[in-house]
Order: structure tokens, then C-alpha cells, then sequence
């Protein structure tokens, strides 16, 4: 699949912005603070309905204005027409084919995978940022998911609310089985989910890895559920039946969830363990090691994307060539022109040889100007 | 505000408090209606007061009627042996439109929400059990498919069970997430046939 134009709206810094994209590699370069980020962005709502970088829509609008129009058009089987309207006083509209539609029905219709400085913390972050990768990564491609996921995070916040407010109003408790059930159920579907991707991911991303590095390092990743390690995962085995050791965990837990004031096993608390030649690759791994894992991860992410749609997403790299080694660079570029329809960012063409220049498009970005 | 003349900055702040209405909306609609003429402003406030000076709950399935009891509720050709449970009063005309049920109603006026601070004791649900005579076979839980509907049937689920009445709930198909409301017709009719029970 592939952006074949892209329409802004004063959105961030643009005003008004068009563009036809090229189906193969699109370079957009500029000084800092121009607005090449803000165009990743872009075509990232798109895909998800919403930034990566601001839970506050309305910092999306240009200055002033009261609306930001997003507009894309993708090609697929057939074209599909996508629109994003962000309002400052009423609700954000999306929109497939001109037609109104929730953001169940909207997501996924574009799939991107994204790279930026920030992946890292795919590694190195908190185990919230390994959730998230894994989630935005099924919810692309897997709208039942992506439901049941947001109605566990909203019986878990409401059963959460009832376990603070239960210390001045005991009564309360009385109401938790009715959330219980629920919960259990949600959480099993999420994690049995969760489960099947994380290995499928980890198949991909070793086989890539390997390839990277010539065959030197070795890379895992396994799903790390809370408070058990996967062999007792295993024996407690297929479908429904995690939703009954949540049940069970949360009975034995009661006391603690009240002093607490929070539910405290499932998959809220889940994390991603990355390994480099078996050793836990948050502590012992190198910067280039680390960042040679998330390359990997990004790059099985989008061959997983094509296993589950038939189809490469489209590639959004954000400011990283410069940090990957010219082997590295030159290795991704081949790669991605052969699949999928790729966007850099780049504050210099320095790091592109004239061979991949050849066959790519050069936008110059100046101040919210596409040139 | 303070650039606006009081009478018009008042209505402005009046009509913000209307759910969905922004600071801008209620802007827009303060010129329009001060560029309506007189007769036409007239109309529309007292359609405002008089739909709110003679519009009430029914006593006794609390659906907005003008009289009460409400029509349903009065109507003798109505099966009495079962009792629909809905959220809010225009969930009833979502289910009437199906033309599939026939019963009687019954609004609880919201869900159970902890996050909105919205207990049992919140809902009408002490004037629920009070309706649940001997003459009633079964009530359907028709809150809305999310999950504070869900949780809210399972709570009256489990209050009404151990009284031996038949309690069900609507089949699923339904939409995930969404409100009653805006279910369509012939899914909320096949929805209600093939109800399940709880
Ligand atoms: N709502 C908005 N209205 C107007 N301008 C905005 C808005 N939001 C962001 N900007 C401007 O957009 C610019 C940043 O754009 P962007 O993050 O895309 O830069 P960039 O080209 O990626 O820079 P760098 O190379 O530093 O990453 C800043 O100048 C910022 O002030
Ligand atoms: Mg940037
Ligand atoms: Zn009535």
C-alpha cells in the first residue's frame, strides 16, 4: 500500500500543504524546527486517528485557527480517501471515503510503521513504551483487538476508581464482581493476543537481526506477562483459562488492591524482554546494539504487518539515518525499496548516496512550505 | 466576555452549558438568534418552557410523558409479564421503532459508572424492584453495549435472579461500544429476538 497524496489544512505549521508522493522513497529535508516532523505526523493520524506525540489534539491546529485538516489519499486494492478533521471546540471527525465513521472503522485502513530517535526507548524505556509498541502494532491490523483492548483499559479504570474509593466507603466493594468478570474476560483475550503477535514478532525479528549484524548476534524477544514467567503461562494454557487466574489472583489480592488503590495482576502490567546473544539487552547491550534491535523490530513489524494484510505498510523514518553506520543505512534503504513506499526525514541529503537519489523524490521543507 | 454587551455575553454563557455547545457554538448561535426577529425568538423560548413545565417522568416505569402514568405504562393491550430495562428515556423509542417488543418499560436515568461517581443508589433502581410483582415472568436487561451497560446488567442481574424471575439480556451483534441509540432497527430487533439468558 502506498500515500499517493497528501493534503494539510492548517495543520501545525502548514497552512496549506499538498503534495504527491512518490511510490518509492520520499525525502524530506530541511533545517530544524521547518516542519518535517509535523508531516510524519501527518500521515501517521492517518493511519492511527491520532499523534504519537500529543494526547492534546488541539495543539495540532495551527495557531489561531479552529480546525486542522488532514487529507490523504492511499492506494490499495482499491483507493481509499482518508480525512482527519481536528476541531478546537467540537469533536475530531474522521472520515473513509467521505464518508462520517468511528475510529474503530477508520484505523488500519492505512498501516505505517514508524521510526524515530524516540524508538529506543522501545529498549530502554519503561514497560509502558514496550505496551504501547505492541498494541499500535496489533490494533493496525486487528480491530477486535483494538475494542477489546479499550474496554479492558475502561473496566479497569472504573473497578481502579471503586478500590480508592472503597477506604471511605466500604459498601463499595459489594460492586467490584460486577467489573470482575468483565476484567478477567477482556484480559484473557488481550493477552492471548499479545502472546501469539509477540511470538510471530520474535521469529521475524531474529531472522532480520541476523542478517544486520552478518550472523554475529542473536536477537529474543518473549512476552513477558506480570507476575509469572511463560512456562507457568504455558501450563495454564489455551483460551479462558488466564481470565480464571485472574479471577482467582484478584480474590487472593483483595487486600492489597484496597490498600493499594489498584488492580494489580493483568495485562496492564505486562512488559517485552529483549535479549542480545542470551543476555538481557536493557542492561548489557551497547547503544549501536540497541539500536540495531529496534531497527530489527521496526523491520519485523512491517513484514508482520504484511503477513496479517497481504500488503507492506508504509515506512515513516524520522531523523535516524544519521545515527545508523553506512552498512546499516545502506542495508535499510535496499530493503525498503524493494517493499514498501518509505518517508525520511533528513536535515542534510549527505547520508544518501546518488544511487538511492536516483530513484526517490526530494522535498525541501522551509518553514511550513513544501518546496 | 467583558467585549460583549451583558445580554448577549449572558446568553452566551447560558447556552455553553448545553452539552457539545463550545464557547464558539454558543457565539454562533447568540448571532443567529439576535438576528431572528421577535416572533420567531418568542416561538422558540416558550417551546423550551412549555416542553419543560409539561413534560415529566412517569411514576412508574420513569419515562418522560406528558401524562402519568405514561401512555405505555396505561395501555391494557400491553403484555404486563415482562419488563424492558433501559438506560435512558430515548433507548425506549429505539426499541419500540424495532416493533418488536411489547411489554412494558422501565428507565434506570444513567449506568453504573464509578469513574462519574454514578452508584446503584443513583439509578431508579429501588423503584425498579418495587414493580416486580408476581405477575412479572422476566425482565430484559437492555442497557447499553458497553461496559458500564454491562456491568449495570450484571448488577440488576444479580439482584433479581434469586427472586426466581427469568432475567435476560440482548443477544449479541450488537455494535461493541456504541449506544443503544444508535444501533439500527433491524439489528436491535434481531438483537432483542435472540436475547440470551443471563
Ligand atoms: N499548532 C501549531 N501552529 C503553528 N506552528 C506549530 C504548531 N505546532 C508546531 N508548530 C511549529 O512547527 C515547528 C516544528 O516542526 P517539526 O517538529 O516538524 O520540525 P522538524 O522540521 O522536524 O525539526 P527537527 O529537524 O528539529 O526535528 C516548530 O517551529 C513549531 O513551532
Ligand atoms: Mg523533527
Ligand atoms: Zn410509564
Amino acid at each position: 500500500m502506498r500515500i499517493k497524496q497528501l493534503q494539510l489544512k492548517n495543520f501545525r505549521n502548514y497552512q496549506h500543504a499538498a503534495i504527491e508522493l512518490h511510490p518509492v522513497l520520499n525525502i524530506f529535508v530541511g533545517n530544524n524546527a521547518q516542519g518535517k516532523t509535523n508531516l510524519l505526523e501527518a500521515m501517521y493520524i492517518l493511519a492511527m486517528s491520532k499523534s504519537y506525540r500529543t494526547g492534546r489534539e488541539t495543539e495540532l491546529i495551527y495557531h489561531d485557527e479552529t480546525a486542522a485538516h488532514v487529507h490523504g489519499r492511499v492506494e490499495r486494492n482499491a483507493d481509499i480517501d482518508l480525512r482527519v478533521i481536528v476541531q478546537q471546540d467540537s469533536p475530531k471527525k474522521l472520515f473513509v471515503n467521505q464518508k462520517a465513521t468511528t475510529a474503530n472503522h477508520f484505523v488500519g485502513k492505512l498501516n505505517v510503521v514508524l521510526f524515530t530517535p524516540d524508538s529506543m526507548q522501545l529498549i530502554k524505556g519503561s514497560p509502558s513504551e514496550r505496551r504501547r509498541f505492541l498494541d499500535i502494532q496489533i490494533c493496525q491490523t486487528d480491530a477486535l483487538y483494538r475494542n477489546n483492548l479499550l474496554k479492558f483499559q475502561r473496566v479497569l479504570r472504573q473497578r481502579n476508581q471503586l478500590l480508592k474509593d472503597a477506604p471511605y466507603n466500604a459498601g463499595l466493594l459489594n460492586q467490584l464482581p460486577i467489573w470482575d468478570g468483565q476484567l478477567a474476560d477482556l484480559a484473557d483475550r488481550v493477552m492471548q493476543r499479545r502472546r501469539a503477535v509477540v511470538d510471530q514478532l520474535s521469529i521475524l525479528a531474529a531472522d532480520i537481526h541476523k542478517h544486520i549484524t552478518g550472523g554475529v548476534e542473536e536477537l529474543s524477544i518473549s512476552y513477558a506477562p506480570f507476575g509469572m514467567d511463560l512456562k507457568q503461562w504455558d501450563r495454564i494454557g489455551d483460551a479462558g483459562s488466564f481470565g480464571r487466574y485472574m479471577l482467582a489472583q484478584m480474590k487472593k489480592e483483595r487486600p492489597q488492591e484496597v490498600s493499594r488503590g489498584y488492580t494489580i495482576t493483568g495485562p496492564h502490567r505486562d512488559d517485552l524482554f529483549f535479549s542480545v546473544n542470551g543476555q538481557d539487552a536493557k542492561t548489557y547491550a551497547s547503544q549501536g546494539q540497541q539500536r540495531t534491535a529496534v531497527l530489527s523490530c521496526k523491520l519485523a513489524e512491517m513484514e508482520l504487518i504484511y503477513q496479517e494484510t497481504g500488503e507492506y505498510p508504509v515506512v515513516l523514518l524520522d531523523d535516524v539515518m544519521s545515527e545508523l553506520d553506512k552498512s546499516r543505512r545502506e542495508f535499510l534503504v535496499e530493503l525498503l525499496n524493494k517493499k514498501a513506499q518509505t518517508v525520511i526525514t533528513t536535515t542534510h541529503l549527505g547520508s544518501f548516496t546518488q544511487d538511492i537519489l536516483a530513484d526517490a523524490a526530494v522535498f525541501r521543507i522551509d518553514a511550513g512550505k513544501i518546496g | 466576555m467583558s467585549r460583549y454587551p451583558k445580554p448577549m455575553a449572558r446568553l452566551i454563557e447560558e447556552l455553553t452549558r448545553l452539552p457539545g455547545v463550545g464557547p464558539k457554538t454558543a457565539q454562533r448561535l447568540s448571532y443567529f438568534m439576535i438576528g431572528m426577529s421577535e416572533e420567531e425568538v418568542h416561538n422558540l423560548a416558550t417551546a423550551i418552557l412549555e416542553a419543560k413545565q409539561r413534560i415529566k417522568f412517569c411514576s412508574q416505569c420513569f419515562q418522560l410523558t406528558e401524562e402519568d402514568p405514561c401512555p405505555f405504562c396505561s395501555d391494557d393491550r400491553r403484555d404486563r409479564t415482562i419488563i424492558c430495562v433501559v438506560e435512558e428515556p430515548r433507548d425506549v423509542l429505539a426499541i419500540e421503532r424495532t416493533k418488536e417488543f411489547h411489554g412494558l418499560y422501565h428507565v434506570l436515568h444513567g449506568a453504573i459508572s464509578p469513574l462519574e461517581g454514578i452508584g446503584p443508589e443513583d439509578l431508579r433502581i429501588t423503584e425498579l424492584m418495587s414493580r416486580l410483582g408476581p405477575e412479572v415472568k422476566e425482565v430484559l436487561l437492555a442497557t447499553d453495549p458497553n461496559v458500564e451497560g454491562e456491568a449495570t446488567a450484571m448488577y440488576l442481574a444479580r439482584l433479581i435472579k434469586p427472586l426466581g424471575i427469568r432475567v435476560t439480556r440482548m443477544a449479541h451483534g450488537m455494535p461493541v461500544g456504541s449506544d443503544l441509540e444508535y444501533v439500527d432497527e433491524v439489528t436491535l430487533g434481531k438483537a432483542l429476538e435472540g436475547r440470551r439468558e443471563l
